[in-house]
């Protein structure tokens, strides 16, 4: 032992302070709640949060009830299968499976709101009026949630405030929620400008709210007792918007093209949009509705199964040629050359068989757009997985993007276009059409369509609402509107068109020599193997089974 | 956070100071040793030159004396210790069992070996004295390790099972991981092959679930919590499954779930140098790969689905053209069948690892270095490397100080690419992987890409995880039978990974136009040249640092027939991780990958920033906790634990939880009435009683967090940041608490030639940890709280036979094991498929009551009133060739509040439990073996019982969306000719439609497979003697993954492994076949 030298050191010491507080640890990279929300910085970054829960550019958000109208089709979304487009709800979904009816149902986003309006009274501003504006532009955006709420679902729970966890609401009437909204849209109004300093471009303003307010009338039209004083509200609204003078429509045809693009983002036509900017905000519609043929980017490898989105034969085949007839009543309509001397919206709105495209692989070279599997080559073959139509969308698809998936146009959720005929609508609800009609001419002369002062109203023989002058509008919203966003669907379902318009849809004809062959067999989609059949329970949409089993006091809409 | 440093020096001089080291543990919760040696060797002097056989002292009367020491059989027993009694000369007997040693007349020499009764020799006159030592029937009573240490296996009162690295074969099979060799081995251990794929490893279950939330069982390595992965399967010395409450009490925090003991390799005292090698190289090749359709065979199929007619009956809309179907028929097309072309017929493995050890009196220590190098099946990158080196050193200092080290450096690299499995490696027989000009053809699924190409395009994914684990510590003796020892360790991870993204050119050809499969210019074909913007290269990284203390004070004494074993125990835990990932894209070369050559930022990175970090992990937990043995003659067992637990999860008084156990133990064999049968060795009888903790749940979500992150919405064309609520917190969480009963009975007769050790338990698990499901109208989401209840209970039997016929040894164990559990209390907050009463791995859908035939079945199909159909149109309608759904009691017409008739609509009431308890509960595992002198054949098996697998996710039921082939199993649909078939009729070639969450489609998928077939043989004397370089020598031959000896799975013959999943082609499990080599110099 003595020969083996050791000295040893034993030092103990606590490393990181005293043993009462050990098991009190701090997180190192994220905030309490204690600690935030009490600013004006704080609530100016809480508020930039609920932007997102604007209206979303993804077939997943905004546009899946347009796949419930009679202008397009979409059979899978989200590896749905047909409940995307066939009124397939299925009520039995599990909590966390993806479920397109899931986006309309956003108590989520009402709690985060109603987080905010509850924290804001007790946080310090500094800035004169920025506190009210900011109260204002959230409840805006909670107005927004709860219209499209009372659409899709009729009565559904009225919630204000944070609730607690175990509380089971009932569904408020939705005249209930409806007077909230009109309500909420009132009292903001004021409180929002007509106009931004560029810095803060891109925030609600006085013409949204108002704008907001006219859908918010209208959609109503379809269930309130008082259909006039809804034309009249929506009159109202739409008014002081036009004599805002802030907005006017984009010039020709370019310019209704330009809206589908990033030239337009913060144009003149742009009443609300949800924005986007190159690189860091960008969306995916043009990856979600490009060809095979041209996908590009990282992402673009989506595809398999139809999963297109396709307008049907009877959107394509009423769209008017230039002299504002429908094909099958316009003479000069040559079915071997169909593309032709038509709307020149049809060309901005559909990518149409024989269109020439950029090529997926080399950009510089062209490919031809052909979903018929007889003509060569048949690239978009319609009986493979790809367009269940064969007539493609087009709307937002910039070909002139690096990667499909981030386009970086602002996404219009009301275009000015959409304000004057809400208007004409209102007037003519009201039986003013002498009004009405200049404003509807409006819209069409910015394309270059003949004026139905000079032609006549056209008669529309299927979707009828019985009043020609609204018919005229509604036929007009489908030319302006389609593959862009829900409009269709306010239609339909405020009008209750629904078993008018619904039913068997067709593609591409099957003749090979007449692109535009009006009276020949059609491919169906999916082979036939689907069809639709109108059942008046769609006018509202189901509630999902897990929301009531979460809630006991959540009951189903009827016929479901 | 006060930082108020305690510095508390320790005089050598003071023997006392020990006692206030004690006496400091609790008070303070991290210790950290700094110990200092300085010069002279610890291991040198004192130790190893103190035994040997040249004693340079002269004393009269010194003889030699040698012989050979054998089993009571005659076999030679190498490495028995030859000692003097009382000293520390001696020596050990080499590979024949022959000793020499030098000694003096009427000096007392003990002969010693493990499982052997010792022998004390008195030496007289003679100098040869051969031995043959007898077996110990306390052989059986092998040494087990427990919660901080070990204990006979007599004695052992809690639920154990355990194994060991020679029992595992570790050393002769071509098993890259421990967890891999431990599948089927112990009772109680449940896991199953993920998939073949390089470097992949089971997880692991201690018994069945019994909670709502992730039960990962705790690992303990050498004392502390540590990654098996990190392990050198070789360098395994005992593997521990501590199951009861008893047992993991001691763990405490995190033990709830089970605990899994592992004790590597180490040197012992008194144990001669010695240098071994191992060598295993071996061949992996795959095992079955899923069959597909061939060209006609899906030609059909999909004309049949879509048009009624396999020939596509001249619809226009037929997917097929009768021109295609011909072009099939004339053998036109290459067949393709896309896993057999990715993956290779064989690839190489191979294992080397080197270990120095040894002893002397004072110190022992153990050096091991390996390495091995696994090639995956896969064309491309697909590899698993793993270098590791394990220190150990042990000293004592002097007579009541000991201290030492245990180091584990580690280094694991994984390549692999993204083509290596999964459902986008079908593709389509129509096209050939290669152009006959050698262009990489599109694979007929365009969100696919070829995965040959992409195999081979320069696309890797590269994580390499460096494990430095340093553990030190130091042992004092202060009295007699008292311990105390406090160990440090240290664990830090780092794990890198490197993914680059290539691209590549492909061509597309056109099925309908022959020419374009030959002609480059064809006007049918269409080029897609790599885009070189999408060329993406992504680096994460990620370290965690974790520092833990151990402080233990163990007291034995004995006090008559009464023996006393006490364990106090001090424990704190602390850590802090942190990460970061970015990525850019656009690189315009694909071998020079630097980051900065990457010409856009990544913006699927950070929500467009192209770059995250976190720092987390900083949880800590501070333990104090005890265990008292006491037995009677050892024939009357008690054993008190308790813990008492702080987490950092919790708040205020919610951070201490108590958790105490007892156990029971009778062992009847001791008692003087058993007498008179001897031959039975063990009888035992335990039970035990008592509480573990779990704190892990949901984690630390005590305090309500906000994110803000700078991916926010644009205002005036900036992006601005954004602030929002986390997760919902509760302050009110508390410990989720396991309360544990089992029963034991352990059995041996004949020596240990039969064996018998059964076990039941029962748990109640309450307070468990979980997220609440809230009225969705609640908007915050799910709330973390202790509101629920499940009760889980099950056997375990464990068998073993071991016996010699002559110069034949033959033994046979297995082990059979089976759980159940039900959910006992949700606090009211029920779903159809998650209710009280309910299992916790329930499978909930619709009963099928198998399909219509006919159109009479159809119109038979009717409500209660007898006249309106059933209503199936949520649930993909009524059709011939469709399922027949059961429309379920719901609604109660009596108003008895009992439901009594359908509603007439097949909707989501009409779901019901359809298979109770999922998991796979009754397993079975176990090994047979013989021995004939040198040469040792043996063969393990495992299986699963009372397991079903459910075809309900697409992969698995819809043929046309798994990539562009079907399985040939999906071929089997309804048709009048196949009235019980697999599927319905196929309609259309999008979704089927059909609800896949039916009956019909579970079906049965037990099986028993073959692990392993090794020979393996060990050279005698002899042999070595003419070779004379070894000390020992043993090659086998060994097989692992034999394969599926039984199963009723319907989709076996169809080529699928029933251990992995249906509808998914998975990495298969390769069948390696390999030669291993040990020596030892």
């Amino acid at each position: 032992m003595k020969k083996i030298k050791i000295i040893i050191y034993i030092a103990s010491f606590t490393l990181l302070g005293s043993c009462d507080d050990f098991l009190d640890v701090v997180d190192l990279d994220t905030l309490t709640a204690t600690s935030v929300f009490k600013t004006e910085v704080d609530m100016g970054f809480a508020l930039n949060h609920l932007y997102n829960f604007l209206p979303g550019a993804d077939i997943t958000q905004e546009m899946v009830p347009y796949f419930w109208t009679d202008e397009a089709l979409h059979r899978n979304i989200n590896n749905e299968g047909r409940f995307g487009s066939d009124f397939n709800w299925s009520t039995v979904k599990q909590p966390g499976n993806t479920y397109v009816l899931d986006d309309y149902y956003r108590y989520d986003r009402i709690a985060d709101i109603n987080f905010f309006l509850e924290a804001l009274p007790n946080a310090e501003y500094t800035t004169a009026g920025l506190k009210e504006s900011h109260g204002a532009q959230a409840r805006f955006i909670r107005a927004l949630i709860y219209e499209r709420m009372v659409l899709a679902y009729g009565d559904v729970p009225l919630i204000t405030e944070i609730i607690s966890a175990d509380d089971l609401p009932s569904r408020t009437p939705r005249l209930e929620v409806f007077n909230f909204v009109i309500n909420e849209l009132n009292e903001i109004e004021s409180a929002l400008p007509l106009t931004y300093a560029s810095e803060d471009k891109g925030r609600i303003t006085r013409g949204a709210v108002n704008a907001l307010k006219a859908r918010a009338y209208l959609n109503a039209v379809g269930w309130h007792i008082d259909v006039n004083a809804m034309y009249a509200g929506a009159e109202a609204a739409c008014k002081s918007i036009i004599d805002s003078g802030v907005y006017a429509l984009a010039n020709g045809i370019n310019g209704f093209a330009s809206q589908f693009n990033r030239s337009s983002n913060g144009g003149s036509e742009t009443v609300l949009s949800n924005n986007f900017i190159p690189e860091f905000r960008t969306q995916p519609l043009a990856r979600r509705f490009a060809q095979k043929g041209s996908w590009r980017g990282p992402q673009a490898t989506y595809g398999n199964n139809q999963s297109r989105a396709g307008y049907t034969s009877d959107f394509i085949e009423e769209v008017q040629t230039i002299n504002g007839l429908f094909p099958k009543d316009d003479p000069t309509y040559d079915p071997a050359n169909p593309w032709s001397n038509r709307d020149p919206r049809l060309a901005v709105t559909a990518v149409l068989p024989g269109d020439e495209l950029p090529d997926k692989g080399n950009p510089d070279n062209i490919y031809v757009y052909q979903p018929h599997p007889a003509i060569l080559p048949s690239r978009d073959d319609i009986t493979k997985p790809s367009n269940p139509t064969g007539y493609s969308f087009r709307k937002y698809i910039d070909y002139t993007l690096d990667a499909l998936d981030r386009g970086d146009a602002d996404y219009k959720i009301i275009r000015y276009s959409e304000v004057l005929l809400m208007y004409a609508e209102a007037l003519a609800g009201q039986g003013k059409n002498g009004e009405a009609l200049p404003v509807l001419d409006q819209v069409r002369a910015r394309v270059g369509m003949p004026k139905y002062g000079d032609i006549g109203l056209p008669t529309v023989t299927r979707g009828t609402t019985g009043n020609q002058m609204i018919d005229a509008i509604l036929l007009e919203r489908r030319y302006e509107f389609a593959g862009e966003g829900p409009q269709r669907w306010f239609d339909i379902w405020r009008y209750k068109l629904g078993d008018q318009v619904i039913g068997q849809t067709f593609g591409i004809p099957q003749s090979t020599t007449e692109y535009g062959d009006l009276v020949g067999p059609k491919f169906e989609p999916n082979a036939g193997a689907y069809n639709r059949v109108w059942q008046d329970k769609f006018y509202l949409l189901p509630i999902a089974q897990y929301i009531m089993i979460a809630n006991p006091n959540i009951e189903q809409n009827p016929g479901w | 956070m006060t930082n108020k440093l305690k510095w508390i020096f320790l005089n050598k001089k003071s023997e006392n100071s020990v006692f206030s080291l004690k006496l400091r543990i609790p008070s303070c919760f991290m210790m950290f040793l700094f110990i200092s040696v300085s010069s002279s060797s610890l291991f040198a002097s004192g130790g190893v030159e103190n035994y040997g056989n040249d004693s340079n002292s002269t004393v009269l009367m010194q003889q030699t004396i040698s012989g050979v020491v054998t089993d009571n059989t005659g076999i030679p027993l190498p490495g028995v210790s030859v000692f003097i009694k009382g000293t520390t000369k001696g020596t050990f007997t080499d590979f024949d069992g022959k000793y020499t040693l030098k000694v003096d007349a009427g000096q007392v020499v003990e002969f010693s070996y493990i499982g052997f009764k010792s022998q004390l020799v008195t030496v007289g006159d003679s100098t040869t004295y051969n031995i043959s030592l007898k077996e110990d029937a306390a052989q059986l009573d092998e040494v087990v390790v427990v919660g901080f240490g070990t204990q006979s296996s007599r004695k052992v009162v809690s639920s154990i099972s355990n194994t060991t690295g020679k029992d595992l074969g570790v050393s002769t099979r071509p098993v890259t991981n421990i967890q891999t060799s431990l599948i089927g081995s112990m009772p109680g251990l449940r896991g199953f092959n993920p998939n073949g794929r390089p470097g992949a490893a089971p997880t692991f279950r201690i018994r069945g679930n019994s909670s709502l939330n992730g039960t990962n069982i705790l690992v303990i390595i050498d004392g502390f919590e540590g990654s098996l992965s990190d392990l050198n399967p070789q360098n395994i010395d005992k593997v521990s499954i501590l199951k009861d409450a008893a047992a993991v009490a001691v763990y405490g925090a995190r033990g709830a779930n089970g605990v899994m003991v592992v004790t590597t390799k180490s040197g012992q005292r008194n144990q001669k140098m010695s240098i071994s090698y191992n060598s295993n190289v071996a061949i992996q090749q795959p095992s079955d790969l899923p069959g597909t359709l061939s060209a006609l065979e899906l030609i059909e199929f999909e004309n049949f689905a879509v048009t009624g007619d396999p020939t596509g009956g001249g619809n226009p809309g037929a997917p097929y053209s009768p021109a295609v179907r011909d072009l099939a028929l004339n053998g036109f097309y290459p067949e393709t069948v896309w896993p057999n072309e990715l993956y290779k017929n064989s690839a190489d493995q191979q294992s080397h690892s080197l270990t120095v050890q040894g002893g002397g009196k004072k110190a022992s220590y153990l050096m091991n270095a390996n390495y091995l190098t696994q090639n995956g099946l896969v064309v491309g990158p697909d590899n698993f490397k793993r270098i590791g080196l394990r220190l150990k050193l042990d000293a004592d200092i002097n007579d009541w100080l000991t201290v030492g080290s245990n180091v584990l450096i580690s280094n694991r690299v994984n390549k692999t690419t993204p083509a290596a499995g999964g459902d986008g490696l079908l593709g389509s027989p129509f096209f050939p992987v290669k152009t006959v000009d050698g262009m990489f053809v599109d694979k007929g699924s365009p969100g696919n890409p070829n995965p040959i190409a992409q195999a081979l395009s320069g696309t890797f994914y590269k994580t390499a995880t460096d494990a430095a684990n340093i553990q030190a510590y130091i042992k004092i003796n202060p009295l007699k039978g008292l311990t105390i020892e406090e160990r440090v360790s240290v664990v830090k991870t780092n794990a890198n990974a490197r993914s680059f993204d290539n691209v590549f050119d492909f061509v597309s050809l056109d099925l309908e136009d022959p020419d374009s499969y030959i002609n480059p210019d064809s006007p049918n074909r269409s080029y897609s040249i790599g885009n070189t913007d999408a060329r993406r290269l992504l680096l994460t990284s990620s370290t965690r640092y974790s520092i833990k203390s151990l402080t233990t004070v163990k007291y034995n004494r004995k006090f008559g027939a009464h023996n006393f074993n006490a364990l106090l125990g001090f424990q704190s835990e602390k850590g802090e991780s942190e990460s970061f990932r970015t990525g850019r894209t656009g690189f315009l070369l694909d071998n020079l990958l630097s980051l900065n050559l990457g010409e856009q930022i990544d913006t699927r990175i950070g929500g467009g920033i192209g770059n995250t970090s976190a720092i987390g992990g900083n949880a800590t937990t501070l333990s104090y906790f005890g265990r008292l043995n006491y037995d009677y003659k050892g024939r009357y067992l008690v054993e008190a634990v308790f813990r008492y637990d702080g987490s950092s999860n919790f708040l205020d008084s919610n951070q201490y939880g108590f958790f105490p156990a007892l156990a029971l133990g009778w062992n009847i064999a001791e008692e003087g009435f058993m007498s008179s049968a001897n031959f039975v060795d063990k009888f035992k009888l335990t039970t035990s009683y008592g509480e573990t903790g779990d704190d892990a749940g949901v984690g630390r979500r005590v305090t309500q967090l906000v994110n803000l992150d700078v991916t926010g919405y644009p205002i005036g064309g900036e992006i601005q940041p954004r602030l929002f609520l986390g997760n919902p917190a509760s302050r009110d969480l508390q410990w989720e608490t396991a309360r544990t009963f089992n029963v034991g009975l352990d059995f041996s007769l004949w020596q240990g030639k039969f064996q018998l050790k059964s076990e039941y338990f029962d748990t109640n698990r309450f307070d468990i940890l979980s997220t609440v499901t809230t009225p969705v109208e609640f908007g915050l989401g799910n709330v973390p709280a202790n509101l629920y209840a499940v009760n889980s209970w099950g056997w375990e039997f464990e068998f073993s036979h071991e016996n010699n016929i002559g110069d034949v040894k033959y033994w046979v164990n297995a082990n059979l094991t089976n759980y159940d559990n039900e959910i006992t209390d949700l606090a009211g907050r029920e779903f159809p498929n998650f209710a009280e009463g309910q299992s916790i791995n329930d499978r909930f859908g619709f009963v099928t009551d198998g399909f219509f035939d006919n159109q009479e079945e159809i119109d038979a199909h009717l409500q209660e009133d007898g006249v309106a159909p059933i209503n199936q149109s949520n649930v993909g309608g009524t059709r011939i060739g469709g399922y027949k759904y059961v429309d379920q009691l719901t609604v109660d017409t009596n108003n008895d509040g009992i439901p009594d008739a359908g509603d007439g609509v097949i909707n989501g009431d009409d779901k019901v439990i359809l298979d109770r308890n999922s998991a796979t509960n009754l397993r079975i595992g176990g090994s047979l073996g013989m021995s004939y002198k040198g040469l040792t054949l043996s063969t393990r098996f495992y299986g699963a019982l009372d397991r079903k697998q459910w075809w309900n996710g697409a992969n698995a039921h819809e043929p046309f969306l798994n990539g562009t082939n079907a399985f040939d199993y999906q071929l089997n649909y309804w048709s009048p000719d196949n009235p019980n078939a697999f599927f319905p009729t196929p309609v259309g070639n999008g979704i089927q439609g059909y609800d896949s969450n039916v009956s019909h489609l579970m079906y049965d998928n037990e099986f028993i497979k073959i692990q392993n077939i090794t020979l393996s043989y060990d050279f005698g004397k002899s042999i070595l003697d003419k070779l004379n370089a070894f000390e020992a020598l043993n090659i086998s031959l060994s097989m692992e993954n034999v394969g599926t000896v039984w199963t009723n799975s319907p989709t076996r013959p169809y080529g699928w492994d029933p251990e992995l999943s249906v509808g998914y082609v998975e990495y298969p499990l390769p069948l390696t076949t390999s030669i291993s080599v040990n020596v030892k110099f």
